[in-house]
């Protein structure tokens, strides 16, 4: 149960990071804006590996024993990202959303199979709900702002 | 037509990088999760920005709260990797999914974050209600 909360959670924060990093971009570029959490995010987790008492899992020891393969997930968030705002400039906000909830859910579904064993048709009706539920969200929220837009 | 395949490959190396950083938790802690996908991801920008655009780099005059970014960098990737482990990828995706959207319409029901007001409508509430039964099949099967 405290797993569905915290990653219930995780979409709020998602939500708040998102707007953190369009500033950001604003700011500073889309590139630099990027590059600002992550040199964050890389000095404050190290500083925190080492507050926690957890630096033997830095040693080369720890490390050779991890293979390659599980460091790519950095690598799939990079390029998703320039993916994403080049596809989202040559498309729309819309469609952007929902093709990306496709990819994610669709693949998060064969990567649970591949690495756990999950699967049940249960699962992927629910996501199939969720993407018409999205979609039908974002669709009449667009049409609600541009009624409001043009009232204004 | 090309960029609705580049965003349906840009929503699938999310689900990977979901996935992926979940694993990196049978061998690591949070922090150290945190550390490898933030480092891995900096030098390969840190390489792109010095050596392939050679512009230079700015951090100075943002609001305070842009530099809070790194913070909640950690918070998602840890508590994602955290819940993918016990859950999987595909429940912790669709709990967020469904985090993000009430938040994203908190912000906008109330101009959160100095966004323009836009409050909820009736006809919005059946998918609303959608994403929820989807939500609830994707973690309870």
């Amino acid at each position: 149960m405290i797993y569905w909360f915290v990653a219930f959670l995780n979409g709020f924060c998602n939500s708040i990071n998102k707007m953190m990093n369009v500033k950001a971009g604003q700011i500073f570029g889309t590139a630099n804006g990027a590059l600002i959490n992550y040199i964050e995010g890389t000095f404050l987790s190290l500083a925190l590996i080492f507050l926690t008492g957890k630096s033997a899992e830095l040693s080369e020891q720890n490390m050779a024993g991890v293979p390659l393969w599980v460091y790519l997930g950095a690598v799939c968030g990079l390029v998703a990202m320039v993916l994403l705002i080049v596809g989202t400039l040559r498309t729309n906000v819309l469609l952007s959303s929902i093709l990306t909830l496709v990819g994610n859910l669709g693949a998060a579904l064969v990567l649970d199979y591949l690495f756990y064993g999950f699967f049940s048709w249960w699962k992927v009706l629910g996501i199939a709900l969720i993407l018409i539920g999205t979609t039908w969200i974002e669709k009449t929220g667009h049409a609600a702002k541009e009624q409001g837009a043009g009232t204004d | 037509m090309i960029y609705v395949g580049l965003l349906l490959l840009a929503g699938v190396l999310q689900g990977m990088m979901v996935s992926l950083n979940g694993q990196l938790g049978n061998y690591y802690s949070l922090f150290g999760i945190c550390f490898f996908v933030h480092g891995i991801a900096l030098v390969l920008l840190l390489i792109y920005l010095l050596a392939i655009r050679r512009r230079p780099l700015r951090f100075s005059g943002a609001p305070w709260y842009v530099y809070l970014v790194g913070v909640m960098g950690i918070a998602i990737v840890s508590s994602s990797s955290w819940c993918t482990l016990r859950i999987g990828a595909a429940a912790m995706l669709a709990l967020s999914t469904a985090g993000q959207l009430i938040s994203s319409k908190l912000i906008d029901q109330f101009g959160l974050f100095g966004m323009p007001v836009v409050k909820l409508r009736a006809r919005q509430l059946p998918g609303y209600l959608l994403v929820v039964i989807g939500v609830a099949l994707v973690v309870m099967f």
